[in-house]
């Protein structure tokens, strides 16, 4: 119905730029990556901003809402042969197209274009893009929370953080079409080449980005694969921070952070004989000495890494304790707690190494894994972190280590009595 | 001191260029505030310099001396500013600190303006003949402005590579090639302005700035995030050195080695760089051997190494070609193996050369020398002799 109405004595502005336009949106939709909204979003919501300034009053909305026909389905869902996602795609940017157009529509002159017209047409298309991203995230929302029944989801906690780049995207796009009004269509290749370049370099980054990580992910979970005790250690412990962090209040690239600092904590155990690691009974003085060395080779291994530089002081800082003991790397001094993250990365692997079977234990529950960090917790852990990592566990409803052994000698009986190493 | 020549080229640029502007700009019917004001621009514009996927930097001065094309339509008064502004460039770079200058730079800036004033000489022959609107006229303008440029630009580095043994001219050339997408988008940018700008006034800042501004953002990004893969690559390749199962150095000497010798051979550069991962991480597989106190079978290093790279998705290129380092070049009967392609076999020469160095103390020769005697189906012949020109090159085997 509302579609009805803004469309009501519209014309329809089937000229060549429509179809330029609309191709160049198809071509953007199919070329971005999904790594990142905030980069997927951007490309697609200029071309749609520029493109109702393009078709002029009278045809702004209908323009914006049809062109991302052409975005609908992608090659991808062609191979995969996926028919709900075109459909939701293309009711989705069909009405936030709509409502993006519809704004633009106030904006625009009734004439010719004039000097005095540009800013409120870019201001108008800035606010257009603001609606058109958030129609865009709620109706993805809807459509998930219908199609899989998914309830966790915040999605104005993202909007908030997508609100400057919609607002620049919003201004440019905005600005660009007016350049064509004023100037003409030569203008058109340029502003097109100049949105499929700035596109694919940002494409590139995100998939760098991505390569990166799975780089450092794959080689760890290979490596440590060769070890029947960790295998799938660094994983769990990255999945626990991950959730603790978000419990905590960590968002973006402060979230990344955690994550990759739990992607690399171990990286120095690669490193150290792996005689030791495997060890069946208490280490000597010697040994012990050499398996603390662990957190300090993951600072001699990647300080060559700029990008990895605060990761890799979160992951050195592991092995300290809250109340300022234990080991750690160079940015560890006795006495002091170390930072949260390295704090939060210490409940994890405290979780983790409790409730997986180790060479001379096996695995232990989790409610005494819970009750054995909370125990500790003020000593060893902090304990606001460790409360964090409890009530975020509770909300997965996902339970790990064995169901019933409680106690640790127990656990270290049973595991000689079946001789697991 | 390869820098002299360079030097003294760049000094009598310079006087050139200051020499010919002011008398270029006395005999121009532009005033002289207006090709003042056009020359600091360019030079300003000089100031800023975007990472190229190549290696190198990118200023934004061409992109200005492409606008001034389009609103400068007498010759000797662009040439005067191109000259002014190539010479205060020159003074002002050295001067910002977060500019680095690389030697070839100053060859590149030449080769632009020229070119650029080139294309503006041969526009006014035609331009008098066409009969367009004047928007299709400025956008052809700007297409053969970028397009001539970006050829120019390609054509002296390879020139000046030929000098500095930057590798062969297929290698230079294709890397050259790589940085279209700067190039683009800083004409295209460039272009939307120079059009707009008599229409729309100043709102054309903004439309010609930003989008330009958003593709620098990405690339400076792109820059960092390259940098940063092949950091943690390095990093990761330190593994079995920092646990004593490797030489101290192996991996990083083997793939400079293996470097120099790609280029050399005109290998693609997105093969390079594979090859470049490929060396750093060919003794990985070591990490998990099971015996410690036993040196493992060089293929079985290989293949847990494969299986340890081939984890992440982005390099099983890399995978692959560690793989198969370890095979001989060829069969008994056949010339050459056709599935070990030549980066694998770059790679087996510098590994086992720089192993030879470090793990028995060879001197150079006798390494080489093992490495000759193994031609008959480990290494290829055409490899190991390239090995030789590049290890003389960096003056490796003088003195004996």
């Amino acid at each position: 119905m509302l579609v009805g109405f803004l469309f009501w004595k519209t014309t329809f502005p089937f000229r060549w730029e429509w179809l330029a336009l609309g191709l160049a949106f198809g071509l953007f939709q199919a070329l971005s990556v999904e790594v990142n909204d905030r980069l997927r979003a951007s490309p697609t919501v200029m071309i749609t901003l520029t493109a109702a300034v393009i078709f002029g009053k009278g045809s702004a909305a209908l323009g914006a809402a049809t062109i991302a026909a052409f975005g609908a389905i992608t090659p991808r869902d062609l191979r995969e042969r996926r028919w709900f996602q075109p459909i939701a795609n293309l009711g989705q940017f069909v009405l936030s197209g709509a409502l993006a157009g519809a704004v633009i529509e106030l904006a625009l002159p009734d004439g010719p274009f004039e000097v005095g017209d540009i800013g409120r047409v870019a201001l108008g298309s800035a606010v257009g893009a603001v609606l058109y991203g958030a129609a865009n995230l709620g109706l993805v929302t809807l459509a998930v929370r219908t199609v899989f029944r998914r309830r966790n989801l915040r999605p104005w906690a993202r909007m908030r953080s997508l609100v400057p780049s919609l607002l620049l995207m919003g201004l440019l796009g905005g600005l660009l079409g007016a350049a064509y009004q004023m100037v003409g269509p030569a203008t058109l290749p340029l502003i097109l080449t100049v949105f499929l370049v700035g596109h694919l370099g940002f494409r590139s980054v995100a998939q760098l980005r991505e390569a990166h990580e799975s780089t450092l992910q794959g080689f760890i979970k290979a490596l440590e694969a060769k070890d029947l005790y960790t295998r799938g250690h660094t994983e769990r412990v990255a999945y626990f921070s991950q959730l603790t962090a978000e419990e905590m209040g960590f968002r973006g690239d402060a979230l990344d952070r955690v994550r990759i600092a739990a992607l690399i904590h171990d990286i120095g155990k690669l490193a150290v004989p792996r005689r030791l690691i495997r060890k069946k009974g208490p280490l000597s003085e010697s040994e012990y000495r050499m398996m603390q060395e662990h957190a300090r080779l993951v600072e001699e291994i990647l300080h060559e890494v700029e990008f990895l530089a605060p990761m890799v002081e979160i992951a050195s800082g592991h092995h300290s304790r809250f109340d300022g003991g234990g080991y750690g790397g160079s940015g560890h001094t006795q006495g002091e707690p170390p930072g949260l993250e390295s704090r939060i990365l210490a409940v994890a692997d405290a979780f983790d190494a409790m409730t997986s079977t180790r060479s001379y234990r096996l695995a232990l529950s989790q409610d005494y894994a819970i009750a054995e960090l909370r125990r500790s917790a003020g000593s060893q852990l902090d304990p606001d972190v460790v409360e964090a990592f409890v009530r975020a566990l509770a909300a997965t409803g996902e339970q790990y280590g064995s169901p019933s052994l409680a106690d640790e000698k127990e656990a270290r009986r049973r595991a000689e009595e079946v001789g697991v190493a | 001191m390869p820098n002299r020549a360079t030097r003294s080229l760049h000094l009598a640029l310079w006087a050139g260029a200051v020499v010919g502007g002011v008398v270029l700009s006395l005999a121009a019917d532009r005033s002289w505030g207006n090709i003042a004001l056009w020359a600091t621009v360019l030079a300003l514009a000089d100031l800023v310099r975007v990472p190229s996927p190549s290696g190198g930097r990118i200023s934004l001065m061409a992109g200005v001396a492409l606008v001034a094309l389009v609103f400068v339509s007498e010759i000797t008064a662009l040439s005067a500013m191109f000259m002014l502004g190539f010479a205060g460039a020159s003074l002002l770079a050295p001067l910002w600190r977060r500019v680095r200058v690389a030697p070839g730079d100053y060859m590149r800036q030449v080769a632009a303006l020229a070119t650029l004033l080139l294309v503006a000489a041969g526009y006014q022959q035609v331009s008098e003949r066409l009969d367009w609107d004047t928007q299709w006229q400025h956008l052809a303008l700007v297409l053969a402005a970028g397009l001539a440029w970006f050829i120019a630009d390609a054509s002296v580095r390879m020139i000046t590579a030929m000098g500095v043994g930057g590798g062969a001219l297929r290698f230079v050339w294709l890397l050259a090639l790589e940085d279209w997408p700067i190039m683009v988008s800083l004409f295209a940018s460039a272009g939307l302005f120079a059009l707009s700008q008599p229409i729309i006034g100043w709102w054309a800042v903004p439309v010609g700035v930003v989008p330009y501004a958003i593709s620098h953002v990405s690339f400076s990004l792109l820059a960092g995030s390259r940098r940063t893969y092949a950091q943690t690559i390095r990093a990761l390749s330190r593994l079995p050195e920092v646990a004593a199962l490797s030489p101290e150095g192996h991996a990083a000497a083997t793939s400079d080695l293996a470097i120099a010798m790609a280029r050399g051979l005109g290998l693609h550069p997105d093969d390079v760089v594979e090859l470049e991962y490929a060396a750093l991480l060919h003794d990985i597989g070591r990490i998990v051997a099971e015996d410690l106190e036993e040196e493992p079978g060089a293929n079985d290093v290989a293949r847990w190494g494969a299986e340890i790279i081939r984890q992440a998705p982005s390099l099983v290129g890399v995978a692959d070609q560690v793989e198969i380092h370890n095979s001989p070049y060829r069969r008994p009967g056949e010339q050459h193996d056709p599935t070990v392609p030549i980066n694998a076999r770059i790679l087996r020469v510098a590994a086992s050369y720089d192993r030879l160095r470090k793990t028995h103390d060879m001197l150079p020769l006798e390494a080489l020398e093992v490495l000759y005697r193994g031609t008959a189906y480990d290494y290829d012949p055409a490899v190991v002799r390239r090995l030789r020109e590049v290890l003389s090159a960096e003056g490796e085997l003088s003195g004996l």
